[in-house]
């Protein structure tokens, strides 16, 4: 038995943007265990729900995470209204599935172009970025923010989208979609990216379950299971499938993720082709939210938790996000532990991590 | 598996225009609804403090007495809520994000023509803000009877939720709330237990309400 | 769909232990838990779910009461509950790894407490 050596991995590391720490237990070039540390950049934003009634804390809400700033915006509201038994107008929540898709496309495109900055591939991953600002310029168009919309209110939504900027919206997606097309045959295809993520980081689907792993995570080890199908927003009304994968490893979280971005196009255009008319975009709630509600979001990195709880007062009494990357980090334990020294960049990649959102 | 899928990419990138914009040379055009930074339209403002007190990174200071407005944009987050929340609607967001700078300033918009009048007190003499609430209590016990109850039934009368509501069990009638009324909307007459608000002048600012010492006022 | 969002089920700091096992064995993941304080106690939420079917568990503890901790049947429960533990000072016995208060690197105790409950 050769002799264990503990490798400390971050805070600071080319791959991630964002401060997670890792000890590495090495036997030679292999890991043997890992313990992750976390919170560098914790900022208790969910105490500041003590100081700002439920209307202002949307705007706390949606600034948890830069990527993923218009679902949580929404999943707060979705929280409130539903503690509060508002209907929300039906304009409003195709308005809101519509945002919902182009953040997902944005986050997908986002963690594409790090994967391929990560295995070392630069021109793919300025490709994937260069398809990520016809997004961004699309969000900026709609709602006034590249990435915090700001659009979102308990009740319904602030902002409408005009014909004219429907029609720019899906010209972009016609365009994104074209682009796509040869980035995602090079990302599932091409030999030398596949020789890199295939058999790496394998999560069985009973690991998956027994450490509560979600999002693209779970359902590239063979699970169906999408928040999207729960039905919020206009949800219920689009058609689509779940996009699964059996592999385990780090190339189906790529080919699910892949898969995703061509439904996100997908539903954009069922949206707006399902979209009413209507002048309305959000209702006023009257009272003040009392009880308790536990809001299940599909954001791009996985599900996300958003529990409200209120008793008849303006001001909240306790909100909570549980974000994708928290539950995400027993499965990347998992995955690391036996995985050879090279790879831990890339199989922390593999999760879409992102720590502002965990750590809140 | 196969080789060399991405040079049909790489050979059309070579022979295409660049992607990025040539900045500074070629300025960024924002679109019309970008959010950039605050504006305010001075001679609309009535210095009510709405957007102050719901500012969520509280970047806005409003001095009635000064007649300023002011504002850190280095604070400022750009969200757009206190145009929301804005009664008179004078706060609008516009294109163009703040310039860089090395230390967080303060910028202060200045009402043209001095600060607003401060509304006179109703009654000729205001009681002090801190008076002992006993006596008003006393006071209150002894028109209790007579008075109280008409009153009662004609403030909580309103079903309007934008305009302030009176517990007139629990009122003083200190009148600290019709003169911090930005609009005067508010009549209280000690002497006679009266609390009115006017509807129709009401902003639903909801400044009365946050300067209740007995706390016996609600908005919305 | 159900509305799982409401299907909140209470149970006593004895149950938990049982009731976790329980879902384990009925191949069930735990989706989240947290803590929070109202009212002078703490109120542990642990949701489990199964595909799209949700079950939140809610135990009401006093502030000095210790709860056992779940990480043994559910491994990722141990970053839950260091969390509970450090930011509310929740007294969770006996997480697998356990973080004694680093989780977050903050400077303040128990910061989600309000001032003068402890």
């Amino acid at each position: 038995m050769s002799k264990k050596t503990i490798i400390p991995f971050g805070p600071q590391h080319p791959v991630l943007p964002e401060p997670i720490h890792l000890d590495l237990v090495l036997e030679d070039e292999t890991v043997v265990d890992a313990i992750p540390s976390i919170g560098f950049i914790h900022r208790g934003l969910e105490s500041l729900v003590e100081k700002k009634d439920f209307n202002e804390m949307v705007y706390v809400a949606e600034r948890v995470c830069g990527i993923c700033s218009f679902m949580h915006g929404m999943g707060y509201c979705e929280a409130v209204e539903h503690l509060m038994e508002v209907e929300i107008p039906d304009r409003a929540k195709y308005l809101r599935t519509v945002w919902c898709e182009f953040s997902r496309l944005h986050s997908h495109l986002l963690w594409l172009g790090l994967l391929a900055d990560g295995f070392g591939f630069e021109a793919l991953f300025n490709e994937a970025w260069r398809i990520r600002e016809k997004v961004l310029d699309m969000v900026e168009l709609t709602t006034g923010g590249r990435l915090i919309s700001s659009v979102n209110r308990v009740g319904g939504v602030l902002k409408d989208i005009t014909p004219d900027m429907q029609k720019a919206m899906l010209d972009a997606v016609d365009k994104i979609e074209k682009e796509l097309k040869p980035v995602a045959n090079t990302f599932l295809n091409d030999y030398t990216v596949k020789s890199r993520l295939c058999g790496s980081g394998i999560l069985s689907k009973e690991d998956a379950i027994a450490l509560g792993a979600c999002g693209p995570m779970m359902r590239a080890s063979g699970i169906e299971v999408d928040m999207r199908k729960t039905g919020y927003a206009a949800y219920d009304n689009i058609d689509f499938d779940v996009i699964t994968s059996n592999d385990c490893d780090g190339y189906a979280r790529c080919q699910v993720r892949i898969g995703e971005l061509f439904q996100s196009i997908n539903i954009v255009r069922q949206a707006f082709a399902k979209m009413p008319e209507g002048e309305e975009l959000s209702v006023k709630p009257k009272g003040n939210p009392n009880g308790e509600y536990l809001m299940r979001v599909e954001q791009p990195r996985g599900e996300a938790f958003y529990y409200v709880e209120g008793s008849g007062k303006k001001i909240l009494d306790r909100f909570r996000v549980r974000t994708p990357t928290f539950a995400n980090l027993a499965p990347l334990v998992h995955t690391l532990k036996g995985a050879p020294f090279a790879d831990i960049p890339l199989l922390v990649l593999t999760i879409d991590p992102c720590i502002s959102c965990t750590e809140r | 598996m196969a080789l060399l899928t991405f040079s049909k990419t790489v050979l059309k990138n070579l022979f295409s225009e660049p992607e990025t914009l040539n900045y500074p040379a070629t300025p960024r055009e924002y679109p019309e609804r970008s959010r950039g930074h605050i504006e305010i339209d001075i001679e609309n403002c009535i210095f009510c403090g709405m957007c102050m007190r719901n500012c969520p990174p509280r970047a806005i200071t409003v001095d009635r007495a000064k007649g300023t407005w002011t504002i850190n944009r280095f604070d400022c987050i750009q969200c757009n809520y206190c145009s929301e929340v804005c009664p008179k609607k004078c706060l609008h967001i516009a294109p163009g994000y703040c310039e860089p700078g090395v230390e967080k300033v303060d910028s202060v918009i200045e009402r043209p023509g001095g600060p607003l009048p401060m509304p006179k007190p109703p009654v000729k003499k205001p009681v002090p803000p801190k008076a002992p609430a006993a006596e008003d209590k006393k006071a209150d016990e002894k028109a209790a009877d007579s008075k109280a109850e008409d009153t009662k039934a004609e403030t909580s009368g309103s079903t309007n939720p934008n305009v302030p509501r009176n517990d007139i069990d629990n009122c003083v009638f200190c009148t600290l709330c019709a003169r911090n009324c930005p609009v005067d909307a508010l009549t209280v007459n000690r002497a006679e237990k009266v609390w009115e608000v006017d509807e129709d002048t009401c902003v639903g600012c909801g400044m009365c309400v946050s300067n209740c010492p007995k706390k016996c006022l609600s908005i919305g | 769909m159900e509305d799982y969002g409401r299907n909140i089920v209470e149970i006593t700091t004895d149950q938990l232990v049982i009731v976790a096992s329980e879902e384990r064995d009925k191949n069930h993941r735990l989706s989240q838990a947290c803590a929070s304080y109202v009212n002078d106690k703490y109120e542990l939420l642990y949701t489990f779910s199964d595909g799209y079917e949700m079950t939140t568990y809610k135990l009401f503890v006093g502030l000095d009461e210790e709860v056992p901790s779940i990480s043994r049947i559910f491994f990722p429960a141990f970053t839950y509950e260091n969390e509970m533990k450090e930011l509310f000072g929740v007294k969770i016995m006996g997480i697998v790894t356990d973080y004694n208060n680093k989780f977050y690197r903050i400077a303040k105790e128990t910061p989600f407490l309000k001032k003068g409950d402890k």
